[in-house]
């Protein structure tokens, strides 16, 4: 055990050789976290909106595109996007791939809570904003929406760590994320085990400060 | 691949029903070969579920023992699995336990990977629905004279187990997409079956991975519905 947690200069150096390389793979992690947020959010979004819809029409297929996208691992909609779409002519780098397919993965997701916090604003803020001669876009935009992201802020955030951690998949359609990197190097110099940890911590330095600084932004912007 | 273009004969409990010169499609072959795959998901779920919850357990057994190191750690632990992806978990176990000569085949590395994963998610159910108890219950049965494991056994275990089913449910599911993730440590599970037979049929990925999407929505969605269920049953406060 005392041998194995023994650090010598040598180590250190060979730890530092890594950074170049991970902090390429870190920057385009980010790179796709950010972009497959963004776009999972906008359809949550959209999405919890029309669940809202009276049509029954809506109302099934945003029940078919919720239940089916929360059943389907994330590893097979990136597969979907990156090998069958080809096929139909629409070729995605990996990059793209990645981005889609997360954010479609966790669209439902997305849905989900904010169809919750949309529900858990009282029916009495739309006839108040009636009142006040509000549109009902802007009721939702000026209204609803800012109480319901509110109330389920918490929930939200912790689908931003699983966001970070689903793009992990993606070094499986030859993006090179930070996963990626790590286990390239470790193909070369079979030092699986101290790379796995360096990327681990990674892991966590991403989500600890992004939920820390999540928590806090939530705390001072929705006070009211 | 074996057995496309053979003579099909189904010899099923209701003896020869149907025979014939008629040749599998390649639909049926590629359905009968991933549903066979599919049964990899399968035991791992039944596997993997089982030890989960009493791995969680004993997660939130150590973290409820009031010992301040003890409960740092498995903090720790809980809050460091949540936040890191599976397929890290996996590969350390695949790949970076044997260094220490701690070795596994790929299937059981998978369940052990999935039972350290998921155990944490587990855990968190756990605690929150020991925490969600009003403490006015907790009161009042000290009222009523429970003190210690009797109040645990009777009053608290009870209720935490029912405002826990709805999420244990939702954690099931997650395994079983979680299994998913395996294919890429070479456990020969659907995705994986898929992703080799996408090189002998390229022009086919479409209906491969249309197979696979239906075999995760046929287990997936059922179980969706009856968490949804659960969740209105088991309303406690």
């Amino acid at each position: 055990m005392m041998a194995l947690l023994a650090i010598s200069f040598k180590d250190i150096d060979r730890w530092w050789s890594y950074a170049p390389t991970l902090w390429e793979g870190l920057q385009i992690t980010l790179k796709v976290s950010i972009c497959a947020m963004a776009l999972g959010l906008a359809i949550g979004i959209c999405v919890a909106i029309l669940s809202q819809s009276k049509n029954r029409v809506i109302g099934a297929l945003v029940h078919v595109y919720v239940q089916i996208g929360r059943v389907v691992p994330e590893l097979v909609q990136v597969f979907i996007w990156y090998y069958v779409l080809p096929d139909y002519g629409v070729v995605l780098t990996p990059f793209m791939a990645g981005v889609v397919a997360i954010g479609v993965a966790f669209g439902p997701f997305v849905a989900e809570v904010f169809r919750a916090g949309i529900e858990s604003v009282p029916r009495s803020q739309w006839e108040v904003a009636s009142v006040f001669g509000y549109s009902r876009a802007r009721t939702w935009y000026r209204v609803v929406l800012p109480q319901a992201t509110r109330n389920v802020f918490p929930v939200l955030s912790g689908y931003v760590i699983s966001i970070f951690k689903a793009t992990s998949l993606l070094s499986f359609i030859s993006l090179r994320e930070v996963f990626a990197v790590a286990r390239n190097e470790a193909a070369l110099n079979f030092r699986y085990f101290e790379l796995f940890t360096i990327v681990m911590l990674i892991y966590l330095a991403l989500a600890i400060p992004t939920s820390v600084g999540l928590k806090q932004f939530s705390s001072r912007y929705f006070r009211w | 691949m074996p057995g496309v273009g053979k003579r099909f004969v189904y010899r099923g409990r209701i003896g020869k029903v149907w025979s014939g010169d008629m040749e599998d499609s390649l639909f049926t072959e590629f359905v009968r070969t991933l549903a066979a795959a599919g049964r990899i998901n399968f035991s791992l779920t039944l596997a993997a579920f089982p030890l989960t919850l009493v791995f969680a357990a004993a997660l939130a057994g150590l973290r409820s023992i009031p010992l301040k190191p003890l409960q740092i750690v498995v903090g720790v632990y809980i809050d460091a699995i949540r936040s890191t992806p599976l397929l890290l978990h996996l590969f350390f176990v695949f790949f970076g336990l044997p260094l220490w000569n701690i070795r596994f085949d790929a299937w059981t590395s998978a369940v052990v990977t999935m039972t350290l994963h998921f155990g944490a998610y587990q855990a968190e159910v756990y605690r929150s629905a020991v925490s969600s108890i009003p403490v006015s219950v907790r009161e009042a049965s000290t009222a009523l004279g429970l003190r210690g494991i009797s109040r645990f056994r009777r009053v608290t275990l009870p209720l935490a187990f029912r405002i826990s089913v709805p999420p244990t449910s939702n954690n099931l599911i997650d395994v079983f997409r979680g299994t998913s993730v395996v294919a890429l440590v070479a456990v020969q599970d659907i995705v994986f079956k898929g992703t080799i037979m996408l090189q002998t049929y390229k022009g086919d990925s479409p209906i491969i991975f249309m197979i696979i999407a239906l075999f995760f929505i046929a287990v997936g969605y059922p179980m969706s519905m009856l968490t949804k269920v659960l969740e209105r049953r088991f309303v406690v406060v």
